[in-house]
């Protein structure tokens, strides 16, 4: 009796395990709670696994932040923890129901900008815009948008791997690789394209040589001597008020 | 944007409503009845998307569109079905965002319709016009002049129009139609509470979409919650989205910029094979309260013009057979320029390489990273992962012309000149909160789709989405065909802009009668005018 109830315990068990292989769906979905049911689009992306190495030298920001993802459909996706990998060019994004980090699909992603914390010192909105639109030949996808008016002042940072003499690093292990952020800057009309510039009075002026002289004379009357990115937006805004960056 | 504060009996304390205007106030069942809707409020909160229902007295929904605005306003028709009986019924607008507050107040448009089938029509079941407010006319806003007042059938009539001094209308209505006198006692304001039929459909604002509710029971009619509910459409692009059913087995999908009709796919995805049945939610409203009716005995002259308006439609559609408005395609852009799989990492057209027999053969052959195994009459799908270079562990999402296949042995048969192409995705992706271990699409020359009937679990819905933006254009003065019946019941129904257009001309039908030149509309502090002239036709 015993040998039977245990065929048929075996039986059951072999059933039941026909019928889960029977629903394997393709889908997992155990994460899913009434916070999935978003009616207005969905993120969609490829899971992403973070390690030590990209964790410490991929990113732009050491922290996960809050910010906003807006979609080339036009849904907009509010109080996300996410990063920029500045390595790889994308967005990493945090999947809080399943507990996951994913790369957010480029072609679906309009901008997205990052929120500082409510009281947090020093730091501003940055928002980052996709070109992919412009048909870049450099395959560069995302660009901080640091001025917006008649032209847009651009920053594509890029996080650059370099090999060196062995060294310890942070994390105690023995590495000859070094990271490092290199940021760019870009001038963008529809008129002129995209000009590449260096934070520096005279590389404005070069991209417009036809007004380079009214140029100089507006920057100085404002005494704006371009040395870093506020004091370049601070320029890009008195040009724009004086009509020269149309 | 003006004040509608003192609009109608159709404002709401702190809420406009939209302004439904109708072509016809009856009409012969099978006929097509028009609409334009005035909306003032384009804010993102209510959205831009107006539906509109025609309802019976006992509150039976006969018919339902969602049109979408455009610079305030939206066009649409609907169809009035041909075994529609003889009574009076209830054309309403109202928008989804609105349908869950308390005594929504709307003005309806009250519709005759005589039944094609009716040879005599003695008497009528209608609402007590006694109990609502009339429509005031305010002749003195607008002066409506024509060159006599007797014409002759198919006589070209022109009537200008002259605008009271300082009055700057908003916009301007003009309609001009063949009066039925029992429609005609019938204009009232039909100002009603409303409430939602489905109280668990949601208030959400539909902007540039439509949402689509349904509900989860098992076999017994038990509301089913925690079910996972797949929507999915064959299309050249799939499209996939999903809900969890709440507490009540309600699931709900937003389709944004869906235009026309379709066939959606609902797939139910549980732990167990349970027997799970899907409905789709009507998205309606229903008069909170009754209203008196009363039994309307027909004088002979009505029963004549009812007898004259059945045969006229008969004829219309005889010699007019275009003006039927056939259904039009569905439209849906695609949300991005890849599905929500994303990216595939490899696309494979079978045509490209020799006939294979079958789908072993085509996934061993052509498809790159596919393990596809039949082992004791089960199958199963692996994909290799691009990230580690080993196979995933679990069966990738397949889905077949767009739609999630849950049982393998559907790709079985598949021969390789059945198949168009085939997208592989070797990456774990997610979608919203779902995960996928790669994706497997296998796209068919034939998009019939006949196999889904053998997938449990799967129910196929023929649904229309936002009705595709048409209008229809009265202002065509062209003299009819002389040899061909005219029984054209509305001659001009038309916007017009009094400051730059005030003559309009028509031609009238053979029907003889009394015929209304109506205009109708807003002055820009919100007033509603509507100022009438009466011409007969001999």
């Amino acid at each position: 009796m015993i040998k039977r109830l245990k065929y048929l315990w075996l039986l059951g068990l072999m059933l039941f395990c026909t019928i889960i292989q029977a629903q394997e769906t393709g889908l997992y979905y155990n994460a899913l709670n009434s916070n999935s049911n978003r009616l207005s689009g969905k993120l969609q992306g490829e899971i992403y696994y973070i390690n030590v190495i990209s964790s410490v030298n991929y990113f732009l920001q050491p922290d996960w932040e809050k910010g906003e993802i807006r979609l080339k459909d036009g849904d907009v996706f509010g109080e996300v923890q996410m990063k920029y990998n500045a390595y790889d060019d994308e967005l990493v994004a945090y999947n809080e129901n399943n507990k996951t980090l994913f790369i957010v699909d480029k072609n679906t992603v309009q901008e997205f900008i990052f929120y500082p914390e409510p009281g947090q010192v020093g730091s501003r909105i940055r928002k980052f815009v996709n070109l992919d639109s412009l048909q870049l030949n450099n395959d560069r996808t995302f660009f901080e948008q640091l001025y917006l008016g008649s032209a847009m002042l651009l920053a594509f940072h890029k996080v650059e791997m370099k090999k060196t003499r062995l060294y310890t690093d942070s994390t105690g292990k023995l590495t000859d690789t070094e990271y490092e952020h290199k940021i760019s800057y870009y001038y963008y009309s529809p008129q002129k394209g995209m000009v590449k510039i260096k934070l520096k009075n005279h590389s404005i002026q070069q991209i417009f040589p036809e007004q380079k002289k009214e140029i100089r004379k507006n920057l100085r009357k404002a005494k704006i001597n371009i040395n870093n990115e506020g004091t370049a937006i601070h320029a890009f805004e008195v040009l724009d008020k004086s009509g020269f960056l149309k | 944007m003006i004040g509608f504060q003192n609009k109608t009996a159709q404002s709401q304390t702190e809420l406009d409503s939209p302004v439904l205007f109708v072509d016809r106030d009856y009409c012969v069942s099978g006929d097509t009845v028009w609409f334009k809707i005035f909306y003032p409020d384009n804010s993102y909160e209510t959205g831009n998307v107006i539906r509109v229902q025609l309802d019976n007295k006992k509150n039976n929904l006969i018919a339902n569109v969602a049109v979408l605005t455009h610079q305030n306003w939206a066009n649409g028709y609907l169809h009035i079905p041909d075994s529609l009986s003889t009574g009076q019924y209830f054309l309403t607008a109202y928008l989804n965002a609105h349908r869950n507050i308390n005594d929504l107040q709307l003005e309806s448009k009250s519709l005759l319709v005589y039944n094609r089938f009716e040879e005599h029509v003695a008497k009528i079941n209608i609402a007590d016009p006694s109990v609502f407010d009339d429509v005031k006319e305010n002749n003195n806003i607008v002066n409506i002049n024509s060159e006599r007042t007797n014409y002759k059938t198919r006589e070209n009539v022109k009537i200008s129009f002259e605008f009271e001094e300082q009055i700057i209308p908003e916009f301007a209505l003009v309609k001009v139609a063949l009066i039925d006198p029992l429609a005609k006692q019938l204009e009232r304001k039909y100002a009603f509470k409303y409430q939602s039929l489905d109280l668990k459909i949601p208030d959400f604002a539909e902007n540039n979409g439509f949402l689509l509710s349904g509900q989860v029971t098992d076999k017994n009619g038990n509301p089913e919650s925690g079910v996972l509910v797949l929507l999915s459409l064959s299309s050249e692009t799939p499209y996939l989205d999903y809900y969890l059913t709440d507490e009540n087995g309600n699931f709900h999908f937003y389709m944004k910029n869906a235009f026309g009709k379709t066939n959606i796919v609902l797939q139910t995805v549980g732990e167990s094979l349970k027997d799970y049945h899907i409905k789709i939610q009507k998205n309606a409203i229903i008069r909170s309260e009754d209203f008196s009716e009363l039994s309307k005995i027909l004088e002979n002259d009505q029963v004549d013009f009812i007898k004259n308006a059945i045969e006229s439609s008969f004829v219309n559609k005889l010699f007019n057979p275009s003006i039927t408005v056939q259904q039009e395609d569905f439209i849906f852009p695609e949300r991005f320029s890849t599905p929500f799989y994303g990216q595939f990492d490899a696309r494979v057209f079978p045509a490209e390489f020799e006939d294979l027999p079958d789908f072993k053969e085509i996934s061993r052959e052509l498809l790159p990273g596919v393990q596809y195994r039949e082992r004791n009459e089960e199958i199963s799908i692996r994909l290799i992962n691009n990230d580690r270079g080993m196979y995933f562990g679990k069966e990738p999402l397949r889905l077949i012309n767009g739609i999630p296949v849950f049982d393998n042995k559907y790709f079985t048969p598949l021969k390789s000149t059945d198949i168009d192409y085939v997208d592989i995705v070797k990456d774990e992706r997610i979608y919203g909160d779902l995960i996928m271990e790669g994706v497997f699409s296998v796209m068919l020359h034939d998009k019939s789709n006949s196999w889904l009937i053998k997938q449990p679990g799967l129910f196929r819905f023929e649904t229309s989405f936002l009705q595709h933006n048409k209008e229809k254009v009265y202002s065509n003065s062209a003299i009819s065909e002389p040899h061909y019946p005219d029984t054209r019941q509305v001659y001009y129904w038309e916007l017009i802009n009094p400051e730059n257009n005030n003559e309009i001309e028509f031609n009238l039908s053979d029907r003889k009668g009394r015929v209304e030149i109506l205009i109708s509309g807003f002055k820009q502090n919100g007033e509603f005018f509507k100022s009438t002239k009466i011409i007969k036709v001999e």
